[in-house]
């Protein structure tokens, strides 16, 4: 009878190991995580060669990990034990007040001002070249515009001196970092996603026409919708906190621009062709985000069925996919490129399409980080 | 493979439970012996040749020895395991070290082989040295099943980062050891105690340290610096304290016995009792086979600090094939000599705290110079530990980690400290004292919340590197 307690103990100890070994080779395994957004390591394939040379062991070490049985609610515990601990961040993404902000605490300076330079270079080139305007506008991430909501000590960059470091550097620059900072008590970053949502886009829109010196368009004149209740971003895949979230998308219609119904939209020249800037098959999946512009697509144009002779060119990474609805009530087309997907002349292509205005659109963060801004001097 | 590991948790060791336990007894060396090559092959294909070079080389020597006792031919069979063990350790961890050296010295450019590390050599090799040492004096018996011995030489459990279990400890526990359900029980809770002294402590707080030993003099603060190299101290001592209790954990399970490897050594009032405490089978094979042989304290105080000096610089290198790790020997070494000339007796009459506040910080200088292995490096780490280049006392950085892990370094004190042990043996004799039930639930909870945890951290790992593969 002494040695009771230690049975129930290996008891207790086996069927968990037991157990979860078994549950784990019963579940089948996934292709693609939607809440990682990424595809999941599969069974590596077996020979000898691949024992001694070619990392079969590590590459089965990963598949375990990845395919690891109910792998979403793991990393969920783990998330409570970090905040449990009192941790103020977990996997670069900090426990904000009621949102989960990815944090933005170190920037490669070099890389950082040479792409200010390529669009220093870009801009200028465009000018004497076709004598078009182009005006560019950096996004700060959440991180640099709720700052109040950041744990204390929050060891960000200083996104404010970023951007005005880009204001000297590039003409027709629009600082808007005050314009998102005036409204930073308001839904103007999503709680569980990188990106930021319509609202903030509107009130950077305003900015970019006071730039030109247009007059500030009212909320009125947007058929405002509500394209999902249930987004969990990436944010939120990468600490993944209960107590946060979902939030919602919305869509900003310009009034004028869906009463006309003239609205034509084509990816990638002719690959896919729709009447609507909102790709509806997202909001059954996980990335709902890209149900702005069916996510981020090489070329993108767009006829608005507006009758001005005026024709954009907008260079861009996945910030500007919300920018565009704001968009569509200025231009007859708009054309989005995303140079990390296009490798042809930029500046030719201003020349040869008949573009009256340029606007370059990234978030801060991915643009200090992006390879590819050199190509907008090709 | 490591411990560490889902691979091992919910496949290897699940498999070697069942297949151990269901064979018959006069199997399950062979079993251990079988299981321990596949859990070595696994991160080194190549290198279990290696192994099992070195395994039948010393079965070898300990028959010729056994059989040529009291004879020159015994002594040949001895050194014959001495110099090729020796050689193994040297072609394949300290040859890219010394050609790098000589062609520094003789201006010469000897192309580096560039060998990877086989994975545990400097704990294996040690092992089967010891086995012919100790058949030479006499200490334990040979092993005449090659099996067995080399299911001594591979086992597992402390395969790739020992403990360093002498042949004479285990000697007849290999072909006499009765598992038992209560000896199995207590390796389940020391195995997941030492899981969760790797998860949980080691690989979270190592992350505070791989942050700041990478930030150039902008972002660095005399905090920082500090914090980082308190965090290198923690993650240090979690990460092969916890690789030793899961070794001894999972020994218990299969009926052996190890030492102890690790007792509470941040206690330490000197470092003297630092190295009494810290890594303790290194610093036995050390007294055993190199400082005693060499004399010990027998042959008068100069013969005794040579013989300190000799095994310093021996235990330093052993670290790792970089000067930084002789210096670092040799640092402990002129501690230890001034110890044992007059620090020691100062030490016992002073305040406690001032003895232990000496030992930390003497020990955390020790770590930079370990943990760097550029001197520069380590040199300006050092500086910027005394506010050096004008860094700023604190700063964001530095708060922010501060902050953020106030609560975890909190744990890592206690945890340091015999106090949780000592808290969990009078909670079980005060619960004992009222119901049994609760004591096994209580118990049973705290070892399952610690896997359950664990496990979780595992999925969700990026980051669960081993410190102790260096070595």
């Amino acid at each position: 009878m002494k040695s009771l307690p230690a049975k129930v103990s290996i008891g207790i100890f086996l069927a968990l190991l037991f157990g979860l070994s078994i549950v784990n080779l019963a579940t089948p395994s996934r292709t693609f995580s939607e809440n990682e957004n990424r595809y999941l390591k599969e069974m590596p394939v077996f020979s000898l060669h691949n024992l001694f040379r070619g990392g079969f062991t590590s590459d089965f070490d990963e598949y375990v990990i990845d395919q690891f049985a109910f792998r979403d609610s793991w990393v969920g515990v783990k998330t409570t034990a970090e905040q449990a601990l009192q941790k103020h961040a977990s996997n670069g993404v900090y426990f904000a007040d009621g949102s989960l902000i990815e944090m933005f605490d170190f920037i490669d300076r070099d890389r950082y001002e040479k792409n200010l330079g390529f669009v220093q270079e870009f801009s200028r080139r465009i000018v004497q070249e076709h004598n078009v305007r182009v005006n560019t506008m950096l996004i700060p991430t959440a991180s640099g515009v709720l700052t109040d909501r950041l744990p204390a000590f929050a060891p960000e960059v200083d996104q404010r001196q970023l951007l005005t470091q880009a204001a000297e550097t590039i003409p027709g620059f629009v600082d808007i970092s005050d314009a998102l900072l005036r409204h930073n008590s308001e839904y103007i970053y999503y709680k569980t996603d990188h990106h930021w949502t319509s609202l903030g886009a509107y009130y950077c829109y305003n900015e970019f026409r006071a730039k030109q010196s247009l007059p500030e368009r009212s909320i009125e004149e947007y058929s405002i919708s509500v394209l999902s209740d249930s987004f969990y971003g990436t944010t939120w895949s990468k600490a993944s906190l209960y107590s946060v979230g979902p939030d919602s998308i919305n869509a900003f219609m310009p009034k004028a621009v869906s009463a006309s119904g003239k609205l034509h939209v084509d990816y990638n020249n002719g690959e896919s062709t729709a009447d609507t800037i909102y790709d509806d098959s997202y909001l059954d999946v996980k990335d709902k985000y890209s149900v702005f512009l069916n996510a981020n697509q090489s070329v993108t144009k767009i006829e608005t069925g507006v009758d001005n002779g005026r024709n954009l060119l907008l260079i861009k990474d996945s910030y500007a996919n919300t920018f565009v609805q704001f968009l569509l009530s200025d231009y007859e087309t708009i054309t989005v490129i995303d140079p990390r997907f296009y490798r042809s002349s930029f500046v030719d292509y201003v020349g040869e399409n008949g573009i009256t205005d340029v606007l370059v659109l990234y978030n801060l963060k991915g643009f200090s980080s992006d390879g590819n801004v050199y190509f907008l001097t090709t | 493979m490591v411990f560490s590991s889902l691979t091992f948790l919910f496949l290897f060791f699940p498999l070697v439970l069942l297949v151990y336990f269901l064979a018959p007894r006069k199997l399950r060396n062979l079993i251990l012996f079988v299981f321990s090559l596949m859990f070595y092959a696994w991160g080194e294909p190549i290198y279990v040749v290696l192994m099992l070079f070195s395994t039948v080389l010393d079965y070898t020597t300990g028959y010729f020895v056994d059989k040529y006792r009291g004879s020159n031919k015994a002594k040949w069979a001895l050194l014959c395991s001495v110099v090729v063990n020796l050689s193994l350790l040297c072609v394949f961890k300290y040859s890219d070290f010394i050609i790098a050296n000589v062609n520094a010295l003789a201006g010469t450019s000897i192309p580096q082989p560039n060998l990877p590390l086989p994975i545990g050599i400097s704990f294996y090799t040690f092992q089967t040295m010891s086995y012919t040492i100790d058949v030479y004096r006499g200490d334990a018996k040979m092993q005449r099943n090659i099996i067995s011995f080399g299911a001594y030489v591979a086992l597992f459990p402390q395969l790739i980062a020992g403990p360093i279990v002498r042949f004479s400890t285990v000697a007849e526990q290999l072909d006499e050891r009765r598992e038992n359900v209560d000896q199995f029980s207590l390796g389940i809770r020391r195995f997941v105690t030492g899981l969760g002294k790797k998860v949980l402590l080691a690989n979270n707080i190592g992350m505070v340290w791989s942050h700041f030993s990478q930030l150039g003099a902008s972002d660095m603060s005399v905090l920082g610096a500090w914090l980082g190299i308190i965090a290198f101290a923690f993650q240090i001592y979690f990460d092969f304290s916890g690789y030793s209790d899961m070794a001894i954990g999972l020994g218990h399970m299969f009926g052996f016995t190890f030492l102890e490897n690790f007792e509470y050594p941040y206690i330490s009032k000197s470092i003297t009792e630092f190295w009494r405490r810290w890594h303790i089978s290194l610093g036995t094979w050390f007294r055993e086979y190199v400082y005693i042989p060499l004399g010990g304290n027998r042959k008068g105080l100069g013969r005794q600090l040579l013989n300190i000096g000799v095994v310093w610089l021996l235990t330093g290198i052993w670290h790792g094939a970089s000067w930084n790790f002789v210096a670092w020997g040799a640092y402990y070494c002129v501690l230890l000599v001034l110890e044992k000339l007059f620090l020691l007796r100062l030490l016992k009459k002073a305040p406690a705290i001032v003895s232990h506040l000496y030992t930390l910080l003497c020990v955390l200088f020790g770590w930079v110079l370990f943990a760097f292995d550029s001197f520069p490096q380590g040199f300006q780490y050092l500086r910027w530990m005394f506010g050096g280049q004008g860094i700023p006392f604190a700063n964001n950085q530095a708060l922010f980690a501060l902050t953020s892990n106030l609560i975890m370094l909190g744990i890592l004190v206690l945890a340091s400290t015999p106090l949780p042990a000592r808290l969990a043996r009078l909670a079980e004799d005060k619960l004992a004292s009222g119901s049994a039930i609760l004591q096994t639930a209580v118990g049973n909870l705290v070892i399952v919340g610690i896997f359950f945890f664990c496990v979780a951290y595992l999925v969700d790992s990026t980051y669960n590197p081993f410190l102790y593969f260096r070595f």
